[in-house]
């Protein structure tokens, strides 16, 4: 990270070739949408090239890397929103899966979450980042990040309620 | 009318959360390479060197110990900064957690003797004021605040535990019957040795509280006991934190001064090393409810 920090492209390159995948992953979880998620994506980690020598604790890397890839996913989500790009159906649940009912309403309804609300669920139940990681990783006491985690389940949960 | 309450599993979400995946591929990645390749760095302005960062951190907590002095000065009273490892007050023996382990030594010399080693990691022990008691923080996944009686060779004998969650350090009361902590719900909560648990409004006159009560970082008891100071955080960013003082009261309009201070990053405390420790000087013993309101123009420096 210093390395990158002082303007080595290729050290930058590892960097981002062992974090690209968990990047494109989350934002696409998040955002519900490949094409949108890999502009996000893309964003965020031209933004860290460039602001990377105002990082003043290497440490934190992963932690700001994963800040800006989630603020990015909001960028787009307010673009989104402003030109009413709405129509996600045809490109979700386009995997393996059959698309069920239960799963496009659960879909909808994590699609009423606030965006740190999503990052929280996709961070926890997509990754598997147990809550002390998930605590280290957004600099926050474990205790606030379970309380969030609560809340981002229930509000999820609520939405679903309100899809039935 | 009823209301069902939609319940969705884990393998539920996960698999919703799959479905919207996708997977990084190595032309995503030469598309990055390719726009950051000629595209200059911002300058990183003036950064401490590493061997300034330890005269950095020295200097944060002595300007955070300042403030909160100077805070609490204003109304006319002092700060003492607490000891620690925390020594018995019998004067016979220190305890101290070193990588999760409680260890007991005592002031003739001796070698220190883990007395807890076999369980989930300890974090924050503090005597009772009479020294008869240890409470401390056990576990990391699911961490519980327990209390232990230490016998003449130092073998504990659990007295009490609380299953809140923890979020700040369990703090004794001046007559060592009680305990305050931040619980995992942000809560600040009261537990008496009989286990009655009380939760401790934090809110200023009138009852409505300025902060999402989430994110306390410490507290403390007046001399007296009669009230606590807390130091916490507001909002979902966190960009905003309180120092609120209260008389201690477990009704919901709980009579508090607050203090608000601002601070520029996340939350500060994600190690329990570097929690702040807000203390009241013993001139504070007839303190109650003060009623003068001071405003700290920024957060203490080591916030920031």
């Amino acid at each position: 990270v210093e390395l990158a920090g002082g303007g080595d492209h290729d050290a930058f390159a590892s960097l981002v070739e062992a974090r690209i995948d968990h990047a494109v992953r989350t934002a696409s979880a998040i955002l519900g949408n490949e094409a949108d998620a890999r502009d996000a994506v893309q964003e965020a980690f031209v933004s860290a090239w460039v602001n990377l020598p105002r990082l003043r604790d290497v440490g934190r890397f992963d932690a700001w890397l994963s800040r800006i890839v989630v603020n990015r996913c909001r960028d787009v989500l307010r673009r989104r929103r402003r030109s009413r790009e709405l129509a996600l159906d045809s490109v979700i649940l386009s995997h393996d899966l059959e698309p069920d009912s239960d799963l496009t309403d659960l879909n909808a309804a994590f699609e009423a979450l606030e965006i740190d609300e999503r990052h929280l669920l996709v961070l926890h139940h997509l990754h598997h980042q147990p809550v002390a990681e998930m605590a280290a990783r957004l600099g926050m006491p474990v205790g606030t990040v379970k309380w969030r985690l609560y809340r981002a389940r229930r509000a999820l949960e609520r939405a679903l309620e309100a899809e039935r | 009318m009823s209301v069902t309450r939609v319940h969705c599993s884990d393998e539920q979400i996960e698999q919703m959360l799959r479905a919207r995946c996708a997977e990084g591929d190595r032309s995503l990645l030469e598309v990055i390479l390719a726009a950051t390749k000629d595209q200059p760095q911002r300058s990183a302005g003036w950064l401490p060197r590493p061997e300034d960062r330890r005269l950095l951190t020295l200097l944060a907590a002595t300007l955070l110990l300042a403030a909160l002095a100077g805070a609490i000065a204003l109304a006319g009273r002092t700060v003492i900064p607490a000891p620690e490892p925390q020594p018995g007050p019998e004067g016979g023996w220190i305890v101290y957690v070193d990588n999760g382990v409680l260890y007991l030594t005592d002031l003739s010399g001796g070698e220190p003797e883990p007395i807890l080693n076999d369980g989930p990691s300890i974090q924050c022990p503090a005597f009772s004021p009479d020294g008869r008691l240890l409470a401390y923080v056990e576990g990391e996944q699911e961490p519980e605040v327990v209390v232990v009686a230490l016998g003449v060779d130092g073998v504990p004998e659990e007295q009490l535990r609380i299953d809140l969650g923890y979020e700040s350090c369990p703090r004794w009361s001046p007559d060592g019957r009680s305990l305050a902590f931040a619980g995992g719900d942000g809560q600040v909560w009261v537990a008496s040795l009989s286990g009655e648990m009380h939760k401790f409004a934090v809110c200023p006159r009138g009852g409505v509280c300025p902060w999402n009560p989430m994110g306390v970082f410490d507290l403390a008891w007046t001399y007296d006991g009669s009230g606590m100071v807390v130091l916490g955080t507001t909002g979902l960013t966190g960009k905003e934190g309180y120092v609120v003082w209260c008389r201690l009261r477990t009704e919901t309009r709980a009579p508090c001064t607050t203090w608000r201070a601002t601070h520029r990053r996340g939350n500060p405390c994600s190690s329990s090393s570097h929690r702040p420790l807000p203390r009241m000087s013993r001139s504070s013993a007839s303190a109650s409810a003060a009623s003068t309101t001071v405003r700290l123009s920024s957060w203490p420096a080591s916030f920031a």
